[in-house]
């Protein structure tokens, strides 16, 4: 059940397990092959979670510095690596945030942006940021992969370090919540 | 079926190529919720597309990154054969050169990713792309994939072509894509540390990754830029003639904000009769309107995505066209592919 990695030839578990191997082995193609199916998916998680796209650049770089240093100890259990790689980008971007809740910094994405032409459709794209932005953590991750990440069911639940059956309730609650968050928005 | 259930349900029908209305239709006891919460992760999705795209620079400083980071884990195993030669890592576009040549590009792709991003990236610094709408004597004012941005030029300010060659910052025009990287003053305002000029043919790439901000690029550029400029030729056609639907748009898309009802009915009759305009100037809004979901259209917008280098809509478009029996052209994504000739740092 795999999304962008849909394009490796990866659908048995041996090949999957295969494919591990040959990026435990430091193997220089299949790193290739691994950051550019992946890439754009820790970018957009980090995204999802902070709207900062400077900040979600470094995050999706420290997510593959991590994940190069971390392979050697990763034990494949049949799980998409991706789901792995998912729990590393969770790890740093909440060091990223706490770390920037302590020490509050301006961005360039703070900067208000003139946009004369469609102000309706920027001014909804912001409300549907701010509004992901009031989430809980858990709810936030689960709309990164759900829905900025198109992961499924089984994927956002081994990232998330939770059953499908809790992942299901999960993205009730955030889609609950972020529909509660834009109608108080609107007012 | 309890009401998670059957929205997991759904998502999971319409994330296969299922239409919303009859993954819909199979849980009739929540149709009004189920509708609500599949507009609204519709919506998510669509944003996600227009506004959460890493940077090529982004990306290739990431690949230098983890280059190294490989590198030294190499060196640190005895077991594991010598470190490959850099130029393995090269780009799709480049893996067709010579050996000389591919290590000609990797090189100048490593200087000038090295000299651009070198420095730790902070709150006060940043490097931003955008189309350049206007020069005014304080510096430049760019159409980025954010929006607007006013950024100053001084004396320290380095200019460059594409090449990588000193040039006057008169050379820099409207209509020219450039890579900026900015600093940002005490006042809040953005100054040029350097600016480098992109060739000709980078606003069409733009244009590509940023559809929207590109149909705001054509009416701001003075109209000599578009005589005979090879910015003009390098713009998509439609940009050039959209303007009075592109308005009629605009009108109709604010008052359906505003009045909602009969106006919004009014935008939706348009979006029919001008599927295109709806869907270049007005993705996100089409999906909260609900429009029609015409297949020939999705296979058109996935397409086009598909080409901008979505793998996400490649998929899509790959299941549409199973489900449909329909041929399909595009089905592998299109990376941007970086400069091939070598450049030098900015500053």
């Amino acid at each position: 059940m795999l999304t962008e990695s849909r394009a490796v030839p990866l659908q048995d578990a041996s090949a999957a397990a295969g494919f591990v191997q040959r990026l435990a082995d430091l193997e220089p193609v299949a790193w290739q092959q691994f950051f550019d199916e992946n890439f754009g998916r820790m970018y957009r998680f980090a995204y999802a979670r902070t709207g900062d796209t400077h900040l979600a650049e470094d995050i999706a770089s420290e997510v593959f510095a991590a994940a190069a240093q971390g392979i050697g100890r990763y034990r494949f259990t049949g799980a998409p690596i991706v789901a792995w790689l998912f729990r590393i980008a969770r790890n740093v971007t909440a060091d990223h945030l706490e770390h920037r809740r302590k020490r509050p910094q301006t961005s360039i994405d703070d900067v208000e942006l003139e946009s004369p032409a469609f102000a309706g459709f920027v001014d909804d794209a912001t409300d549907l940021r701010r509004s992901v932005a009031l989430l809980s953590r858990e709810q936030q991750e689960v709309i990164a992969l759900r829905f900025f990440n198109d992961c499924s069911l089984l994927e956002a639940a081994e990232a998330l370090g939770k059953s499908v059956g809790a992942v299901k309730l999960l993205q009730h609650r955030a889609l609950a919540s972020l529909k509660k968050q834009m109608t108080r928005g609107e007012r | 079926m309890d009401y998670k259930d059957a929205l997991a349900a759904c998502l999971d029908a319409v994330r296969a190529g299922q239409d919303s209305e009859r993954a819909i239709a199979a849980h009739p006891e929540h149709t009004l919720r189920l509708r609500e919460d599949l507009t609204l992760a519709a919506a998510v999705h669509a944003y996600s597309m227009t506004h959460a795209r890493p940077s090529e620079a982004a990306a290739a400083r990431t690949r230098q990154r983890l280059d190294g980071e490989l590198a030294s884990l190499q060196s640190q195993r005895s077991d594991v054969p010598a470190p490959r030669p850099r130029f393995l890592w090269r780009p799709a576009s480049l893996r067709g050169l010579g050996f000389s040549a591919a290590v000609v590009a990797a090189i100048g792709i490593l200087v000038l990713t090295v000299g651009i991003f070198s420095d730790a990236p902070t709150a006060e610094a940043g490097t931003i792309e955008g189309v350049v709408v206007e020069r005014t004597d304080a510096g430049l004012v760019l159409q980025t994939g954010d929006g607007i941005q006013d950024v100053s030029l001084d004396q320290a300010s380095a200019i460059t072509d594409e090449s990588g060659a000193n040039v006057a910052a008169t050379t820099i025009e409207a209509g020219q894509v450039v890579v900026v990287r900015v600093k940002r003053k005490d006042t809040g305002a953005l100054r040029a540390i350097a600016v480098q000029r992109r060739p000709a043919a980078s606003l069409s790439e733009w244009c590509r990754l940023h559809p929207l901000r590109c149909q705001e690029v054509e009416p701001r550029l003075p109209r000599e830029s578009l005589g005979c400029k090879p910015a003009c030729a390098a713009l998509p056609t439609p940009v050039a003639s959209v303007g009075a639907e592109r308005a009629r748009l605009q009108e109709l898309s604010e008052r359906c904000q505003r009045i909602g009802g009969e106006a919004c009915e009014e935008l939706r009759r348009f979006c029919r009769a001008n599927p295109g305009v709806c869907v270049v100037l007005a993705g996100w809004l089409r999906t909260l309107l609900e429009l029609p979901d015409d297949a020939r259209e999705r296979i058109r917008v996935h397409t086009q995505r598909c080409q901008s280098g979505s793998i996400l809509d490649c998929r899509e478009l790959r299941l549409l066209c199973e489900r449909l029996d329909q041929p399909c052209h595009s089905l592998t994504p299109v990376r941007p592919a970086p400069a091939s000739t070598p450049r030098r740092p900015l500053n």
